[in-house]
């Protein structure tokens, strides 16, 4: 096959199953969702009838799911939550948008400074037409337990304080067929996807000559990880892993989705490469039924010993707190009355008051679900303080390991570095020193 | 005066302030005239000032302010506002300074007014108003430990408030929420007074571990 020709099926191709969007132009309006009465709310969940091969899901209350969606602020990074977008300081994608196309209204001189920062936080998968593509158990399961679905994307979807209730109820919304289909309605696959092992063995080899894995990580497969040129293009920081498509979609799904992505979702990035049906069935038997390795067992974040140097706070707030933990923990004097989600509130969760704008306000510790100030350092059941815990857990997390009791921080972003941590370790085991 | 005086006289000011604050400096001379947007410094002066004071420069955080609002005791703050901010630089400066700044050489004379505190009483009446001013950020903002450490703070120089302050202090040393190093040099001067000589140095081995200099740890009643 002619070089370019590669090329341009693997930049199409990678975005296979991506059921990602296109990255937002600057200035382009978010298609949401109409608003729903209550009652259609309620006929529309029992409309939500999972096929015979999905995990099992029992819907639940869509309107409260709605009610949900709102509450725990699913607008302010994605598009598509049957809400509309929130003003500018609330729309964390949007704000990094205008930030990173220099169009936000702030100090020039500082413009360059956050660009760097924001750039990897730009893109997040839209939920247009979710019911349309995802299983809504999976959207349940998912909601409750995380993980890193797009390698490419450096954020993860947070892991939210949602009960199961929560999360079903949040499935069943996002699950309804709110929107018509951009196009002609869908059409029934013409073949039927099996386990057959040719089929099978065939849609494995359509994965390389197809250039599916150019883009996409399908972790388990025995392909090796996607190798492209920097920078590469933004939207394939949506491509999922593919290994998550079985949990994802039903193979019919695949099917459709392979045929033409802007059926089911009318914003998708992935284009219509004109597969020929029995490419588009194979390919979905092999997401469907391929062999995959076992998931890698939890491991154990990195730790590194306390530094022998003295560190100070100017250190530690220049190389973390600044730049990590002030962003959603800040002081809401400053903020216009807004401390972010870790300050006064948001996602979801109650206002901690964790203020980590200044050395006093980290000395004021938090808020804890009693309503009490404690420290940020009072030592954990594993003899971390509350802060060092945190941020080893989300190296925990990202291995693999969750604990119901304390949550990973930061919230939704990659874990802080071994180095790093153990900065933060050290400054608070010599006394925490100005 | 007519009415119709009246009116015109409104008119002529309100021409007059609103020509003063559009072209704080009119380019008329050889030039074209425009407005020019004048940016209070204050914004950054008073975030400057706070830094200071967190890193231990009290009488530079203090002068600042003085500089930037010579009247501040005159003015009415609102929680969260900018005067308020400076009004708490200032207070804590004041305390840490046990009521006297010795800021003449950083503040125009014309402005110096008490702030020295260098004639009978005029210490004690600023370490009174340090103490008001937090006791009045403190009561609207009763989460607000730092702030709650710098009343403390406040409090433990004057004699008849010093019991409040151990209360206060002894309660945030419990929970390991004591916000600054000067609010343990507090803590552990409060000890000492009351003959708690253990006490005294658990609090001030914390203050000189946090202190960027050992001089905030010095206890001075």
């Amino acid at each position: 096959m002619p070089h370019p020709q590669l090329i341009a099926i693997a930049a199409s191709v990678g975005l296979l199953l991506g059921f990602g969007c296109k990255s937002p132009a600057p200035d382009q309006a978010r298609p949401e969702r109409p608003a729903l009465s209550s009652r259609a709310l309620a006929a529309a969940s029992a409309r939500v009838e999972p096929g015979p091969a999905s995990l099992a899901f029992e819907p639940g209350d869509a309107a409260r799911g709605k009610a949900l969606v709102a509450e725990y602020e699913c607008n302010r990074c994605h598009q598509g939550t049957g809400h509309g977008t929130p003003k500018l300081d609330q729309d964390c994608v949007g704000c990094h948008e205008q930030i990173a196309t220099g169009k936000f209204g702030a100090n020039r001189a500082k413009l360059p400074e956050w660009q760097a920062h924001v750039a990897p936080y730009r893109d997040v998968p839209s939920l247009t037409a979710l019911g349309a593509r995802v299983r809504p158990a999976w959207i349940r399961d998912y909601l409750l337990h995380p993980h890193d679905l797009r390698p490419n994307l450096l954020q993860t979807m947070p892991r939210l304080k949602l009960t199961p209730d929560q999360a079903r109820d949040i499935a069943t919304f996002l699950s309804l067929p709110l929107e018509a289909p951009a196009g002609s309605p869908l059409p029934t696959p013409v073949l039927a996807v099996s386990a057959d092992p040719a089929h099978v063995a065939r849609g494995k080899q359509l994965m390389t000559e197809r250039g599916c894995i150019g883009c996409h990580h399908m972790t388990g497969a025995g392909f090796s990880p996607p190798v492209r040129s920097e920078p590469a293009p933004r939207s394939l920081g949506l491509a999922p892993d593919l290994r998550f498509a079985r949990e994802r979609a039903e193979p019919a799904t695949l099917v459709n989705w392979l045929l033409d992505p802007t059926r089911l979702k009318h914003d998708a990035a992935m284009p219509n490469l004109g597969l020929p049906a029995e490419d588009a069935r194979d390919l979905a038997a092999f997401l469907s039924f391929g062999a995959l390795e076992p998931p890698a067992a939890p491991k154990a974040p990195s730790r590194l010993p306390l530094l022998a140097r003295p560190v100070r706070f100017a250190e530690v707030n220049a190389k973390v707190f600044a730049v990590t933990c002030r962003h959603c923990h800040t002081n809401p004097d400053l903020a216009g009355g807004d401390g972010g989600p870790g300050n006064t509130g948001g996602f979801g969760f109650e206002p901690r008051k964790i203020d980590f704008s200044s050395y006093q306000g980290i000395q004021s510790g938090g808020v804890d679900a009693q309503g009490q100030r404690v420290s940020l350092f009072e030592k954990t059941s594993e003899g971390l303080p509350r802060l060092v815990a945190a941020l080893v857990q989300r190296a925990r997390e990202e291995g693999g390991g969750a604990s119901e009791d304390l949550r990973g921080m930061p919230l939704g972003l990659p874990a802080l570095s071994p180095e790093d941590i153990q900065l933060v370790e050290s400054w608070v085991d010599q006394g925490r020193p100005l | 005066m007519s009415f119709r005086k009246h009116g015109v006289m409104a008119l002529a000011m309100g021409f007059c302030t609103a020509t003063s604050a559009l072209a704080p400096q009119a380019k008329a001379c050889g030039g074209e005239w425009y407005p020019e947007a004048m940016v209070d410094p204050r914004i950054q002066g008073v975030a400057q000032a706070e830094k200071a004071l967190s890193s231990g420069k009290h009488l530079a955080a203090a002068a600042s302010v003085i500089r930037m609002m010579p009247h501040i005791k005159t003015l009415k703050s609102k929680p969260g506002t900018l005067v308020a901010r400076a009004e708490r630089v200032l207070a804590v400066a004041l305390s840490r300074a046990h009521g006297a700044l010795p800021v003449a050489r950083e503040v125009p004379r014309d402005v110096l007014g008490a702030w020295q505190g260098s004639r009978d009483g005029e210490a004690t009446a600023n370490v009174a108003w340090s103490v008001d001013v937090l006791r009045r950020q403190a009561s609207g903002k009763t989460e607000d430990v730092a702030l709650k450490t710098d009343l403390a703070e406040a409090l433990a120089r004057v004699p008849e408030h010093r019991s409040e302050a151990r209360s206060l202090l002894e309660d945030l040393a419990k929970r390991d929420l004591i916000a600054s190093p000067e609010g343990y040099a507090a803590l552990a001067m409060l000890r000492s007074q009351s003959g708690d000589a253990d006490g005294q140095k658990l609090a001030l081995k914390r203050c000189e571990a946090m202190a960027k200099s050992q001089d905030a740890c010095l206890i001075r009643s």
